[in-house]
């Protein structure tokens, strides 16, 4: 396995879902660097597309068990809130913080397996790969998508109408 | 006439063909399940703006190097401590311990510190400012941190209870001294001049440090641990044993004390 044209092709996509999924960018960059290594360490081979599978189950599973405890999620949302851009005008960035923290909640509202089927989806896995990585019915994730996209969509309306 | 439901439309909407041919002939003639088609695409669109409001952008060539060296650690202390056998099964307990064991960044160590000690009054002084940042970013320490021994110095610690650890200290200024304290706690912690930046996440210390020394306490339990010097490996320990990498001045059993080459 090639390590740099592996790692090129896996490590953006992760670290991003990681993010999206954890809403905390050292504890994502963590746990993708983790899923590549035990990509790495334990060798598995095949197709990019096989082992982009590999790394997102992995990760998926690892965010799984790093917020087994919801209180621990809350406390390191808390704690680590994501840097700003340092070019960014104050009014600027207020905006974006804002968008950000109403996307975050949106998404936090979802069921957890919800959420992950809806951001591997935005990642662009067929229905048969969210299904392996997730751990769910290949003939489910149409109606677990179906219901993920309603309800964040109504839940960002929601915070729009309030705002 | 019975019109697609929003499931089967997603799954022609997100690209699956030849899975439901059924569906898609129905769709091919059917206007009002097209325009709830048309509706699912905006809202998809509408979705993935949404999700990249999240974004953030991350450093590929640090995590690059991170893992490599990751790897090539594993690799080493597998072979050393368990040679031709694979992972246990029971790993992911290990997991699991480190993940309760999650890094407490300097705020979280502060703010068990006793009131009016120097570091109680660093992540008062975080806290009170408006923009002062969270602690797990890039963070320039005010001089409330005192490190003994070197009064002018800001720092960093970290709480885990399991390795590994990487020490990564970058722009560490020519003929600089590099103090290594083995620490009975299991904290581990950095000190540098004031104004120098410390980041942290699980299982890893980053510093770009100003001239002067820099001091660095290790637990000594600990392990795997590495210190990395300007991107140089300058210590490593494993369960087998201590490799001292670097251009150590001295070394003891207490102290490990490097003197940073020119270029």
């Amino acid at each position: 396995m090639d390590f740099d044209a592996t790692f090129d092709e896996l490590y953006p996509p992760l670290v991003r879902y990681c993010h999206r999924l954890t809403g905390d960018g050292d504890v994502a960059e963590d746990v993708a660097q983790e899923a590549l290594v035990r990509l790495f360490t334990h060798q598995v081979e095949g197709p990019i597309p096989a082992l982009r599978v590999w790394v997102f189950k992995t990760a998926t599973h690892l965010v799984r068990d790093r917020y087994r405890v919801e209180e621990n999620r809350k406390r390191l949302l808390q704690v680590n809130p994501v840097s700003p851009a340092p070019s960014e005008s104050p009014e600027r960035r207020m905006e974006r913080m804002e968008d950000r923290d109403r996307v975050r909640s949106a998404l936090e509202e979802l069921p957890s397996r919800d959420r992950e089927i809806l951001l591997m989806r935005y990642e662009g896995f067929s229905y048969k790969d969210v299904a392996e990585a997730v751990g769910v019915a290949a003939t489910s994730v149409g109606t677990l998508l179906a219901r993920a996209e309603r309800r964040l969509a109504a839940a960002l309306t929601d915070m729009e109408t309030v705002a | 006439m019975t019109h697609l439901d929003e499931a089967r439309l997603l799954t022609l909407r997100d690209g699956n063909p030849g899975a439901d041919p059924v569906g898609e002939t129905h769709l091919a003639e059917c206007s009002p399940c097209q325009v709830v088609l048309e509706r699912l695409r905006g809202r998809s669109a509408t979705i993935a703006g949404a999700l990249a409001t999240l974004d953030d952008p991350h450093d590929p060539a640090a995590a690059r190097a991170r893992i490599q060296d990751r790897v090539v650690g594993r690799q080493e202390g597998a072979t050393s401590v368990t040679p031709l056998r694979r992972r246990r099964p029971g790993l992911w307990g290990v997991e699991l311990s480190r993940a309760a064991g999650i890094l407490l960044v300097t705020a979280t160590a502060a703010a068990a510190a006793l009131p009016g000690s120097p570091v109680h009054q660093w992540v008062r002084s975080l806290v009170s400012s408006e923009d002062g940042g969270g602690p797990s970013e890039a963070v320039s320490a005010p001089a409330s941190l005192s490190s003994p021994g070197a009064p002018e110095a800001a720092g960093i610690r970290l709480s885990l209870t399991a390795g590994p650890l990487r020490v990564s200290l970058m722009g560490v200024a020519e003929g600089s001294e590099v103090r290594v304290q083995w620490v009975p706690d299991a904290e581990a912690a950095v000190f540098a001049p004031v104004g120098s930046q410390f980041t942290s996440g699980e299982s890893r210390i980053e510093a770009t440090v100003l001239p002067g020394t820099v001091r660095v306490e290790l637990p000594g339990n600990l392990v795997p641990v590495s210190l990395e010097v300007n991107g140089r490996t300058y210590l490593r320990k494993a369960a087998e044993g201590l490799e001292v990498l670097g251009p150590a001045e001295v070394s003891g059993p207490q102290e490990i004390v490097f003197r940073v080459p020119g270029g």
